[in-house]
């Protein structure tokens, strides 16, 4: 019992967090500032990675298999720990409606992320990710006054509702083929079925299934609801929608993908159906992505279309990762995370700061060169790892996933993601242009709260430091994950 | 870190300084700017003398950057040879001359400089770079870079180049990045000595073919060949002088470098086999450039449809696969580096006194500005091919390489040379000669402005006259590269 406290320890953490959080928020004055259960999250978020780091290399398993860490697990979980860090930091800054609720939304869609990456049990995989969802739910429509906010978390729950209800059902598919809900000792059973003239009910669960994670992921053709979430959702939360729970979204379809298909049995399905699925997915998000996100003015939807666009990036590097089971797919997959998630959460944190309560178009940009040089500096260091430029932490993500792709043979699927990279340079490089040359005409000095300047002042230098020095990334994971 | 680390670190340093100094301290930017790519231009020349023409690579640095797979990983390694320093010595002189050009720049100097010098550290980093992987990353900061330029300071239609310039050139890197990383994954390495000796021994196949076209089409963009070219026309006319002087004085040339030492220097033999399409594409370039260039009525244009015409004639030498062609095409390169960059120079001084570029508005400055006449007769008789100016000695040196090899299109791109005299002395006399169609108010250029030209002109005509003062370092690694046919 002992043993499993600790092993359970970054998880329980974060649910007395929850608690007292929860407490708090009762006993709180209702006018008074909420700073104190912001505070009260980060550390709870901290100590949770402290415990996360302390296991080590410890490979635990828990529940006879239902929930597995190890490092791989680990160094995924850090990197969620991170990015909902960045996030409450940001929080500082945000206006919302019910601040404490929020904390606590914050740390329960975390909660949920965390188990999501270590269930290896398709109703507790479930379970989490409705954990991670619900909480967003909330969470994008917190900004009460706004009709836009309501909107999108409407269109979220619809969506999402929906998406998940596809993802249960082919759950149940794969269980009725196999009568177990454990992944492990699941792709033998399942190769039987397949065998025993099951294929169609196996196509079936597995379309469902891909419907399910297409939607979570926001890949094409399941994209839809992203733009009007992201524009409509606190810009904190966006955030975290772009950075945190895409990252879960994708380790919970890559632990389902090659949790189901490593049988020997079932290499046909992998190479017939699964991979060509996934490369139409990819080329779609990639090509529309960076598209669309030529013809957008708002910048959170210009940002949502071009994640939309990485995601198809990730889709690259989670391919070479089922076709190769090397290391080497998973550390690109890995970079490009982190790259992603430092640029991202920067670009966010300065919208947050151009925007304030408005909703942040391009034109707000206008001689942001003048008003806030280091601002735009910043800005336009995120942009250009966005866009992929050497020396930014996005060139190196880009480039390993580039060589992982090429040692697969995956040369359509490369030449794709370098094309739309170029077109992507176009809107990239328009946001630049308007902040160092366009006049503005209303001067308002942009104030930074002390918050926001953390996070972009971490982000910035993460960006470079890893599009300098890669190897401090590349070597620590290859010495943990060895 | 090593001599060459030391260079790169020049322009960095200025880079840093320049941050100190009062936004509005115009003089001071520009000032310390030319101090720091004078300095650049000190070390390079000093490099020539510890440099040994008959050893290949030099100055090596290599250090272990990062792993990724199994292979030995990425190195940040430096070296220099025969034909990178020259092209080396061309980017620091050409620099610290653009940088005495940009006089002409008034806004928003503080950042204007910083990213010139950023352009610098980016154009030594291409020559310096001794893997594929470093010279993709330096190649890179000149797109930034020049993206800003260009977009910033240039004149009215600067927004168009610059997209234009961004999105060429940026298929061009992609198309560059395809084959590094073919390169990488199917031999383990992207250095360049370890490349050259793999790719020598291993039979040729279609992979082999694919990945030398994606690199060679990066190259055509960047130098540019003649499909490709719109981008540059755009950069040539719209980009302010002294970035032009740049552009056209080493970032064309890059392209050119990238062809030598990527084409030919790794794969001798499919060069051979592709030759005659090289040949056909430089003759294209040639002729085309010269006739447009006759039918402009505006001198920038003039110059950026002769820049095609001169690239040209690079690959004119390229083509002939001979070191003499070889020879031939490396003299071009830096001998119409150094005379755009003279040419740009003038047309900045012109346009600053007189806010025009059309053809048909100038005459008889001769007599209004006789030193501004007197170096752009000199310019324009280096441009076409005077014996005794360095434009001579380069296309004789590529049309002799080609001759051997393609007699016919030999024959052909004489052609171009008579051509190139049409153009150039239509414009420099309608510039410089007959009656004056406007009234400026003629003022001459002041020390400030042909000191620099000047030695720009006496580089020309030393070049010129005395051909061994590149030769001689440059037949070594040409030697090196040539042996790969004789073998």
């Amino acid at each position: 019992m002992n043993e499993m406290i600790m092993q359970l320890s970054p998880e329980w953490i974060l649910l007395v967090g929850i608690a007292l959080v929860l407490v708090g928020e009762i006993l709180l004055n209702k006018d008074s500032s909420r700073f104190v259960l912001g505070f009260i999250s980060i550390l709870t978020v901290i100590a949770s990675g402290l415990f996360v780091l302390l296991q080590d290399r410890e490979v635990i398993n828990l529940f006879s298999g239902s929930f597995i860490s190890d490092t791989t697990i680990r160094s995924i979980k850090i990197l969620l720990i991170v990015g909902t860090l960045l996030v409450l930091i940001l929080s500082f800054a945000e206006k919302v409606s019910a601040k404490g609720e929020y904390y606590l939304l914050l740390l329960a869609a975390l909660l949920g992320a965390m188990t999501l990456v270590s269930s290896s049990e398709l109703i507790s995989l479930f379970v989490s990710l409705e954990l991670l969802s619900l909480s967003s739910y909330v969470l994008v429509g917190m900004q009460r006054d706004r009709m836009i906010s309501s909107e999108a978390a409407w269109k979220y729950v619809v969506y999402g509702g929906a998406s998940s209800a596809f993802l249960l059902y082919g759950m149940s598919f794969f269980y009725g083929l196999t009568g177990t809900t454990k992944l492990v000792g699941m792709s033998d059973s399942l190769s039987i079925a397949y065998h025993n003239e099951h294929g169609l009910l196996l196509y079936l669960g597995l379309v469902l299934l891909f419907i399910g994670i297409g939607f979570k992921i926001a890949a094409v053709p399941f994209h839809m609801w992203a733009p009007d979430v992201y524009q409509g959702a606190p810009t904190t939360v966006t955030a975290f929608l772009a950075v945190v729970s895409k990252i879960a979204g994708f380790v919970f379809a890559l632990r389902l993908l090659s949790g189901l298909f490593p049988s020997d049995g079932l290499k046909p399905i992998v190479h017939m159906v699964v991979v060509p699925a996934l490369l139409v997915i990819a080329m779609l998000s990639m090509i529309v992505g960076n598209v669309v996100a030529l013809k957008q003015s708002n910048l959170k939807r210009l940002l949502a279309y071009s994640s939309i666009g990485h995601a198809g990036y990730m889709l690259v590097a989670v391919i070479s990762l089922l076709l190769s089971k090397e290391k080497e797919a998973f550390f690109s997959l890995y970079y490009y995370f982190v790259a992603y998630l430092l640029a991202s959460a920067g670009a966010f944190a300065i919208l947050q700061v151009i925007a304030k309560e408005r909703s942040p178009d391009q034109k707000m940009l206008s001689g942001l060169y003048k008003r806030s040089p280091w601002l735009a500096f910043c800005l336009t260091v995120f942009l250009l790892s966005l866009a992929g430029i050497p020396f930014t932490a996005g060139f190196i993500g880009k480039f390993t996933i580039l060589i992982s792709a090429f040692g697969n043979s995956l040369f359509w699927l490369a030449g794709t993601m370098l094309l739309t990279t170029v077109i992507s340079y176009y809107y990239y490089f328009r946001l630049i242009r308007q902040m160092y040359w366009q006049d503005d005409d209303k001067v308002s000095l942009d104030k930074i709260h002390w918050s926001t300047g953390i996070v972009i002042a971490i982000t910035l230098i993460g960006t470079f430091l890893f599009g300098i020095m890669p190897s401090f990334v590349l070597q620590s994971l290859s010495a943990w994950i060895a | 870190m090593g001599l060459l680390s030391y260079l790169l670190s020049i322009p960095l340093l200025g880079v840093v300084v320049i941050q100190f100094l009062s936004k509005t301290a115009v003089r001071s930017h520009r000032v310390l700017a030319s101090i720091f790519t004078f300095i650049a231009f000190v070390f390079s020349l000093y490099l020539y003398f510890p440099f040994q023409a008959s050893q290949g690579l030099q100055f090596k640095e290599n250090i272990s950057w990062f792993h990724f797979g199994s292979t030995d990983g990425f190195f940040y390694s430096l070296g220099i040879d025969g034909l990178s320093l020259p092209l080396l010595v061309l980017t620091t002189l050409v620099s610290f001359i653009a940088s005495m050009a940009s006089i002409y720049v008034k806004e928003r100097t503080k950042t204007y400089f910083s990213l010139f010098l950023l352009l610098e550290f980016g154009m030594m980093g291409v020559f310096l770079a001794s893997n594929l992987f470093l010279f993709f990353l330096f190649f890179e900061v000149t797109l930034v870079t020049m993206f800003f330029l260009i977009g910033i300071w240039g004149y009215s239609q600067k927004e168009k180049a610059a997209y234009h310039f961004l999105i060429y050139n940026g298929i061009g890197s992609a198309f560059l990045l395809i084959g590094i990383v073919g390169i990488y994954v199917i031999y383990g390495s992207v250095d360049y000595e370890v490349l050259k000796q793999a790719i020598a021994v291993s039979p040729s196949s279609g992979v082999i073919w694919t990945l030398l076209t994606f690199l060679l089409i990066a190259f055509a963009i960047k130098l540019p060949i003649f499909p490709f070219h719109r981008w540059m026309l755009l950069v040539h006319v719209e980009a302010p002088p002294s970035i032009v002087m740049i552009h056209a004085g080493i970032l064309l040339k890059m392209g050119a470098y990238g062809i030598l030492r990527f084409g030919v220097g790794m794969f001798p033999n499919y060069m051979e086999y592709i030759s005659t399409v090289l040949a056909v594409l430089g003759l294209i370039n040639l002729l085309y450039g010269a006739i447009l260039a006759f039918a402009q009525q505006e001198l920038k244009s003039v110059l950026a449809y002769s820049s095609i015409s001169h690239m040209g004639i690079v690959l004119l030498g390229i083509a002939a696969v001979n070191q003499v062609g070889l020879q031939g095409a490396v003299f071009q390169s830096i001998s119409h580096g150094l005379l755009s960059a003279l040419f740009f120079f003038l047309v900045g001084a012109l346009y600053q006194r007189t806010k025009s570029t059309q053809l048909e508005d100038f005459g008889g400055l001769a007599k209004s500005m006789p030193i501004f006449s007197g170096i752009l007769m000199v310019a324009s008789l280096g441009l076409l091919g005077l014996p005794g100016l360095s434009g001579f000695i380069s296309e004789f040196f590529s049309l002799l390489g080609l001759f051997e090899k393609h007699p016919i299109y030999a024959a052909v791109g004489t052609l171009g040379l008579i051509l190139a005299a049409v153009y150039t002395l239509r414009a420099l006399m309608s510039v410089t000669f007959g009656g004056q169609q406007k009234a400026f108010k003629a003022r001459d250029m002041d020390w400030k402005e042909w000191l620099p030209m000047f030695v720009l002109v006496l580089l020309i005509i030393g070049i010129g006259i005395y051909p061994e003062l590149i030769s001689n370092t440059l037949n070594g690694a040409l030697n090196t590269i040539a042996s790969g046919w004789r073998g």
